[in-house]
Order: structure tokens, then C-alpha cells, then sequence
């Protein structure tokens, strides 16, 4: 058994493609197997990964595998290798918590579509994919899991062909995911000439010698091609199409663990591949990116009338802060980016879920049309207010945890070099936390409070298996946020780690004295504590007061709000009575394009601009993504050139 | 001028075409994937010369006979199994006490023999067999477009 | 018209980024991208019946010389395909099903819409 244990990676992905190739044989006719086959593989496959917890995180073990026992031969690698070291295992972890929760979801959520079949095999597809992408060591298969995800996504967003705009949304995303590949294909093909190998960890210790120029434009195309995969701005405009149109089910898993992939190739090229992040001028342009893709994501947000749109345009946002933080190139900001990142999975996911409960209860998403379904929905209500929380960054709530260390990492850094673009930076994540806020205060109000209006006056609360992942969402978001420093021990720590001792993981894989011997030095030990982090325990006391003196005020209140809007008949309850001598009850309900109006009106010529970029024409988007990375290609080529 | 079974002037000679060239078609490709550790050639390239099959049945005969000749259900099924053969084929390496898609016999025939590289031989066998159902099946969804439409019907004479 | 102005201004951009690139980098000594040390291309693209190719860079060497002595193929491409880069293979072939089985979700829909609107113009 204990040996048995070395083959739990590959088994755990090729547990779920067996699944998927299982559904398509057998799940056509029959919803037991359908079920059958999806949870096991899902809950066998988590098991395995659980597995492998003790060996890596506990005991700080890189573990390795060979396909076919190929071992490395004459220097070089010859085979395919998975080689998971802490930072794999914790991208390991989201991508496991985030698929199995979306398969109890989409148990009942999805029965009113046709062909579950194939759901359920594209469904697989794509979690075995986004699990063998963070676990390999070989750069070429982490390019063809990219593919297998890249198609498995634009299957699953087209999945609701009735619906309106999920084909269009679908063949944006592949004409720029496409894009995107083909510029990661470019790369691998111009690093494999160079190098005479496709190992990550040889290729580390290959690229010590000094950086060529093919080496460097590789460096910009996959760059740019991870971003493309990760949703920065300007390759972000098919993620909000992609989002809104796919099923809820799946949008939890997109915003969950298929934005993680790129984020996951970017740390793993930039820190263990090329080593490139101690150069102060490559960590701006990615904080560059990092921060123009976070505040164009939440201004954008700020203007829509779809709530899957809108949360998709957050999730755009909240990718920012991670690549931000995690380009700042210490170790409290590597350690913030990551905690934020599995943050992000958690209470996006739960947005994302309780999004697609209102969908599934009243049939609509338009902020215009909802209203009020705190009364009939009180479970998702109290879901979906945790999930805000999260992301708005309140505390005692793991979105507070996580933005805490990235504004600290970023201030400390402005502290420590004394320049002003930090300072910019913090700043403007501070704002962007307050416009999230904002933006999500406006959504509340719009779907769940106010009045609701009569069409919606059958909805009920949604069933229960639909209810526990979410209620295991909310649950993660809290205890991240009031459990953050053993959090930040057990996990962030290790990982953290690991993103800066290269050599460990070339030593694993290529055997011992390799990296000594290429000349790959570690960041030093003494740079590698994470230091303690400020102690918000005065904020947390501050909010809580706050929020019992609000509570206590809503709750002496008057119980008036919360009317079943009537649609244009006479009132005859005199309860009812207004003030407006006998007329009826006008409609009063401040619906989702009402609240901040104001700010709109003052920021008209910018929400002009970026409505207008956001065009909806593939040929925009396409051409704002090559020109993206064209831009992005000559940047690192002039960072490059000067030594 | 229609002659029965709806084959007009213009497709009789597409159809002795079809007629001819389906065998080697068929002959070739299978070939061309059996014999893919041996010769040039391989899984892939062996199954999509077999897949051109249903091309040639639907130039020759139309989407009708094509379709009920190849059930579309049973190639679906068939690509699927073709890949479970696959993986079955990678897993023999962990059931046999070595790693994922080890070649596990590799010297079970001289060099040169039809079955002489061990799982490779066999994992070709089954790529290509997946290849074949797989496009023929995604031809045949192709196809099933056009024939559906309902002005090719119309004008067909 | 506007078409013209966007033309003309990203010529423009187009021009001055690769002035600006030619002029850093002519500036700058930088290692040669190819230094030609395992195999001359110039030597083989002259006279390539005579060219010494025994000895390859890599792992590619190690694929090559010792393919017949580590798996019994004597297509080296399949060896290399299905036996060293297996497990690529099989990302491929599952590359291949999701893409058929995302057309046959897409079109399918396409058909049972078509079909759809054909009913609701039957009844009408």
C-alpha cells in the first residue's frame, strides 16, 4: 500500500477521464449511472490527491513520477515526468474542493437540461485536465492539458445552445483561447530548440546558463499565452460572454480552477523555469497588468445589468489582485497571492452557486427584474451574503485574511525601495476593494432585498443538494478568515516556499547536484520566514460593533418593506395604505441600474470608452489580444536587453 | 433526368468512383494502422484514411445510405471504448508492478514483426480504432447538417 | 474614413516599435541565439549527403540512437509517439474525443433549434 501510493497522481487524473469515457458509453440512457459515475470518480480522485497531503505539505517531500520508467538518460530527460512539489499540491487542493462541490451541485441543478451525457463526460474532461495540468513536471504535457481544458471549456459554455448568446459566447472563447495556445505552443517549440529538452525542472537548470534571445521571445509568447488563459486585461473579454453564458455549475468551476491554470503556468514559468523574477522591471510589468486588469474588472462591473456578467467581470478583478501580489516577488506577496487565490475559489464559487440558485428558482438573472427574494430564499440570502462579505473584504472573513497580506506585501514594498509606483499600487487596491464593495451592496439590494415583484411571488428556496455545497463554500470562507495563521502555516508556507527554492525542485527531479551544478542558487533562508502580519483584532472588534449597532437598528425598524409588489390592480388591504391620499402602492424598489447612478453620470466618458472597447464583435477582442501580446512581447524584450 | 433510388446523370459516375475506390480506401488504411510500428504510418494517420470511407459513401450514395449503413450511435459508443482500450493499455503498467504506459513486453517479437514492440503496437491498434469511429462519427454529424437542409432536397433535380 | 485613421495610426505605432527595438538591440552585444554547436546547419544545407549526423544534441540523441535496444519499434516515430511520449499521446486522443463530443453538443442544439423553428412555422 505504501508503495501503491506513488502512483496516486496519474491515477487520480486518469481516474477521471476513465469517468468521462464511461459517461459516454454508458450515461446516455440511464440518470443512476450518470450519478454513479460521477461521484465516484470525483470523490476517488480527491481521495487520492487528500492522499498525498501528509508526504508534500507535512513531511516537505517533491514528489516524482516517470511515465513508462524513463528515466533520465545521459543528462537529459527523456520521458514525461509529473513532479508535484507543495506549490502543485495546493493548486492540487482548489481544483479537488472546487469539482467535487460543483458535482453535488450540478446533481439538481442541471436536471432540466438535455444531454447530461455529455455533460457529464465534458465536465470530467475538464477536471481531469485543469488536475494533470497542475501536477505535471513536462512543459509539453502541461500545454496538451491546456488544450484539453481549452475545449472542454468552450464545449460546456455552449451547453445551453437555447439560451441566448451561448454559442457566440462559446466561439469567442475559442477564437482567443486559441490565440492564446497557439502563442504557448510557439514558445514550447522555440524552448525546446534551444534547450534539447521539454522537462520543466532540466529546463530550469538549462536556462541558468543565460537567457538567448529565442529563450526570451519563448519567455514572452507563453507569458502572453497564460495570460490569455488567466483572463488579464486585454485577454479578458471572453471570460465575462463565457461566464455569464455557461451554466452555473460550470462558471463556479471556470472562475474556480480554469482561471487558476493560467495563474498556476505564469508562476511556475516566470519563478521555477526562467527564474526571471529578480529583475525589478519584469515584476512592474506584471504588476502593471495585475492592477489595470483589477480596476478595469470592477469598474465594468459596476455597470452591469446581469448578474452572472457582473460577477463574472469581478472574478476578472480579483485575478488581478493575485497576479499582482504574486509578481511583487517576496514571500509575503507569493504567500498573499496564493491564500487569495484559494479565497477566490472559495467565495466566487459560492457567488457563482448561489447565482445559479436564483436562476434555477426564478428562471432570470436580470438585475432589472429581480427583487426581494430574501423572503422566500433565506438560505441563499444568508449564502450570498457571506460570499459578498468575502469578497468585499470584511472581516472576520477570508477576502479580508487575503487582501490584508497583499496590501501589507505591497506597502512593505513600497517601504523597502522607496518607490512611488508601489504606493500607487496599494492604493489602488484599497479603492478596488471599496468599489467591490460597492458593486456588491448594489447587487444585494437589487436581487435579494427590496420588494418583490409578483411574477416572482411562486419562488421557493432551492433543494438541498444544492444548498450543502454551498453551505461547505461558506463555511471555508469563514473559517479561512478566522483560522488565517494556521491557514498561512500549513499551506501558504510550504508553497511559498516552494516558488523560491528552485533547486529543490530540480534536484528531485534530475537527481542530486543538478542545480548546484547549473549554478541555480536559492533565495536565502533568512529571506524565506514569512514575516508576522499586522493584527487587524482592532478592526475585527471596531466592525463587530458596527454591525450589531446596524443589526439593532434594522430590527426595531418597521416591518413594512418586503411587500409583494402588485402590478397595477387596486390595493384592498388597508394595511397597505399609503401616504399618497388613496392611491395605490407605486412600485418603490430600487432595482440593480438605479443604485449609483450618481457615480455612473460622473464617470460617463470613461464608462463610454470602456463599453464601447467591450464591443461584443470577435474581431475586437481578437485583435486587442494580439496586439496585447505583442506589446507584452516588446516590453520583455527591452527588459531583456539591458543587463 | 432522375433515374430511381435518386441518382441522377451527374452521379453515376461519382458513384462507380465510390464503388472503387472504397475497398483500397478501406484496405490501405487498415494497413496503414496495423502495420504502424513496422512501416510509416501510424494510429492517427491509418484511422482518418479509414474515416475517409464515409466520405466517399456520401459522395457516391448520398447522406441516407451513409447514414443507416454506419449507425452513428455505435461509432460514438465505439471512440469511447477506444479510448477506456487505451487507458487500460496505460494502466497495465501499474497492474504489472511498473509505472503508467511503461512498455511493458517490449521484446515479445524480433524487430521488424507485426507484434514485436510490446504495448506500443497494441496502443496504436487502439488509436487508431478510436480515430476511425471518431471522425467518421463527427463526418457523419457533418454530413447529417447538409442533408438535413431542406433546399438541397428541393433542388435536387 | 475611420478605418483609414486606425490603418495609418498603427502603422505608425507598428513602425516606430521595431525603430525602436532595431535601435536598442544594435546597440547591445548579445550572445548568438544558435551557436551551430551540435549540428552545422550551414554544413548540411551546402551538402547534406556528407554531413556527420551520428551525433545528435539531447534527448533527442538518446531516442534516437538507443531506440531499438529500449523499445523493439523499428518506426521510430511510433517509438517516440506511444512508447517515450505516451502519456502526450493520450492527452492528444482525448484532445480529439472532447472536441467531438463538443460538436455534437453544439450542433445538436443547432438541429433541435432549427427543427424547432420548423414546427413553429408548420403550425402557423
Amino acid at each position: 500500500m505504501k508503495e501503491f501510493i506513488v502512483h496516486f497522481p496519474v491515477l487520480a487524473v486518469m481516474v477521471l477521464f476513465l469517468g468521462a469515457f464511461l459517461a459516454e458509453i454508458f450515461g446516455f440512457r440511464s440518470r443512476i449511472a450518470r450519478r454513479v459515475i460521477l461521484l465516484s470518480c470525483v470523490s476517488v480522485s480527491a481521495a487520492m490527491i487528500f492522499a498525498l497531503i501528509p508526504a508534500v505539505f507535512l513531511r516537505g517531500e517533491v514528489l516524482t513520477y516517470w511515465m513508462g520508467a524513463w528515466e533520465p538518460a545521459a543528462g537529459y530527460a527523456i520521458g514525461i515526468g509529473y513532479e508535484i512539489d507543495a506549490l502543485g499540491l495546493f493548486f492540487a487542493l482548489l481544483v479537488v474542493t472546487t469539482f467535487c462541490l460543483s458535482a453535488v451541485y450540478s446533481l439538481r441543478y442541471m436536471e432540466r437540461d438535455r444531454h447530461l451525457g455529455h455533460y457529464t463526460t465534458l465536465f470530467l474532461m475538464l477536471c481531469g485536465s485543469v488536475l494533470g495540468l497542475v501536477l505535471t513536471g513536462d512543459i509539453f504535457n502541461l500545454f496538451v492539458m491546456v488544450e484539453i481544458m481549452t475545449f472542454a471549456a468552450v464545449a460546456l459554455t455552449a451547453f445551453r445552445g437555447s439560451s441566448h448568446g451561448a454559442l457566440e459566447a462559446a466561439f469567442k472563447y475559442l477564437v482567443i483561447g486559441s490565440i492564446g495556445s497557439g502563442m504557448t505552443l510557439s514558445g514550447i517549440a522555440l524552448l525546446y530548440l534551444q534547450c534539447h529538452t521539454l522537462n520543466m525542472a532540466q529546463l530550469s537548470a538549462v536556462l541558468s546558463g543565460g537567457l538567448t534571445p529565442a529563450s526570451v521571445f519563448a519567455l514572452g509568447l507563453m507569458t502572453a499565452g497564460f495570460g490569455v488563459k488567466a483572463f488579464l486585461v486585454p485577454f479578458h473579454t471572453p471570460a465575462a460572454d463565457a461566464y455569464t453564458a455557461a451554466p452555473s455549475s460550470v462558471s463556479m468551476v471556470f472562475s474556480g480552477m480554469v482561471n487558476k491554470a493560467g495563474v498556476y503556468g505564469l508562476i511556475r514559468l516566470v519563478y521555477t523555469v526562467f527564474r526571471a523574477m529578480d529583475r525589478e522591471s519584469l515584476q512592474i510589468t506584471l504588476i502593471v497588468l495585475g492592477t489595470v486588469t483589477m480596476f478595469a474588472g470592477v469598474t465594468m462591473a459596476l455597470a452591469q445589468h446581469d448578474f452572472k456578467r457582473l460577477l463574472a467581470f469581478h472574478s476578472i478583478s480579483q485575478i488581478g489582485y493575485v497576479i499582482t501580489a504574486v509578481s511583487l516577488g517576496t514571500v509575503l506577496g507569493v504567500s498573499g497571492g496564493l491564500f487569495h487565490a484559494m479565497n477566490h475559489t472559495l467565495f466566487k464559487g459560492l457567488l457563482f452557486l448561489c447565482a445559479g440558485a436564483v436562476y434555477y428558482a426564478a428562471g432570470t438573472t436580470d438585475l432589472d427584474r429581480l427583487g426581494g427574494l430574501s423572503k422566500k430564499m433565506p438560505h441563499t440570502t444568508a449564502f450570498f451574503l457571506i460570499g459578498a462579505f468575502s469578497i468585499a473584504g470584511l472581516p472576520p472573513f477570508n477576502g479580508f485574511a487575503s487582501k490584508w497580506f497583499i496590501y501589507q506585501a505591497a506597502w512593505s514594498r513600497a517601504v523597502s525601495t522607496g518607490n512611488f509606483f508601489y504606493t500607487v499600487v496599494t492604493v489602488t487596491a484599497v479603492i478596488v476593494s471599496v468599489m467591490t464593495l460597492a458593486s456588491f451592496i448594489k447587487v444585494t439590494q437589487a436581487v435579494f432585498f427590496g420588494q418583490l415583484p409578483a411574477q416572482l411571488s411562486q419562488v421557493r428556496e432551492v433543494p438541498l443538494t444544492m444548498r450543502i455545497p454551498m453551505a461547505v463554500l461558506s463555511l471555508g470562507c469563514l473559517a479561512g478568515g478566522l483560522f488565517y495563521p494556521f491557514v498561512s502555516e500549513t499551506l501558504l508556507a510550504p508553497a511559498a516556499k516552494a516558488v523560491f527554492t528552485p533547486s529543490v525542485y530540480i534536484d528531485a527531479m534530475m537527481g542530486a547536484g543538478t542545480a548546484q551544478a547549473a549554478g541555480v542558487t536559492d533565495a536565502a533562508a533568512a529571506a524565506l520566514a514569512v514575516p508576522g502580519t499586522w493584527d487587524p483584532v482592532l478592526w475585527l472588534i471596531l466592525l463587530v460593533i458596527v454591525l450589531l449597532a446596524f443589526f439593532l437598528v434594522i430590527l426595531t425598524g418597521e416591518k413594512t418593506r418586503g411587500a409583494v409588489l402588485d402590478d397595477g390592480g387596486q390595493e384592498d388591504d388597508g394595511r397597505y395604505a399609503t401616504f399618497f391620499g388613496g392611491e395605490r402602492a407605486l412600485p418603490s424598489h430600487v432595482s440593480g441600474s438605479d443604485l449609483f447612478w450618481g457615480f455612473r453620470k460622473n464617470w460617463d466618458g470613461y464608462f463610454r470608452i470602456a463599453q464601447g472597447l467591450h464591443s461584443g464583435r470577435v474581431n475586437d477582442y481578437a485583435s486587442y489580444a494580439v496586439i496585447g501580446a505583442v506589446v507584452l512581447i516588446i516590453v520583455i524584450f527591452l527588459i531583456f536587453g539591458f543587463r | 433526368m432522375k433515374f430511381k433510388n435518386g441518382i441522377t446523370e451527374r452521379n453515376v459516375i461519382v458513384k462507380c468512383g465510390a464503388d472503387h475506390y472504397l475497398p483500397f480506401a478501406l484496405v490501405f488504411g487498415f494497413y496503414v494502422i496495423l502495420f504502424g510500428t513496422v512501416s510509416p504510418g501510424g494510429g492517427f494517420q491509418g484511422g482518418v484514411i479509414v474515416a475517409s470511407a464515409v466520405l466517399l459513401l456520401y459522395l457516391g450514395y448520398g447522406f441516407q445510405t451513409a447514414g443507416s449503413a454506419l449507425r452513428s450511435e455505435v461509432l460514438r459508443v465505439g471512440e469511447s471504448a477506444g479510448a477506456v482500450i487505451y487507458v487500460i493499455l496505460g494502466l497495465l503498467g501499474i497492474l504489472l508492478g511498473a509505472r503508467f504506459c511503461q512498455n511493458v513486453f517490449f521484446d515479445n517479437g524480433a524487430v521488424g514483426d507485426l507484434v514485436s514492440a510490446g504495448t506500443v503496437t497494441f496502443m496504436s491498434w487502439a488509436v487508431g480504432f478510436k480515430v476511425l469511429t471518431g471522425v467518421g462519427f463527427l463526418l457523419l454529424l457533418l454530413l447529417g447538417l447538409l442533408a438535413a437542409d431542406p433546399d438541397e432536397e428541393a433542388e435536387g433535380s | 474614413m475611420k478605418g483609414v485613421r486606425i490603418a495609418a495610426v498603427s502603422a505608425v505605432c507598428v513602425l516606430a516599435a521595431v525603430w525602436l527595438c532595431v535601435a536598442v538591440y544594435s546597440s547591445l552585444t548579445l550572445p548568438p541565439t544558435y551557436d551551430g554547436s551540435s549540428v552545422n546547419v550551414l554544413d548540411l544545407y551546402r551538402d547534406p549527403e556528407n554531413t556527420d549526423l551520428s551525433d545528435p544534441d539531447g534527448a533527442a540523441a538518446v531516442i534516437v540512437q538507443e531506440n531499438l535496444s529500449r523499445t523493439g519499434a523499428a518506426n521510430n516515430v511510433a517509438s517516440v509517439v506511444f512508447d517515450f511520449r505516451g502519456f502526450d499521446t493520450l492527452g492528444e486522443s482525448f484532445i480529439l474525443l472532447t472536441a467531438i463530443a463538443g460538436t455534437y453538443v453544439i450542433l445538436s442544439r443547432k438541429k433541435k433549434k432549427d427543427e424547432k423553428k420548423e414546427d413553429a412555422s408548420d403550425e402557423v
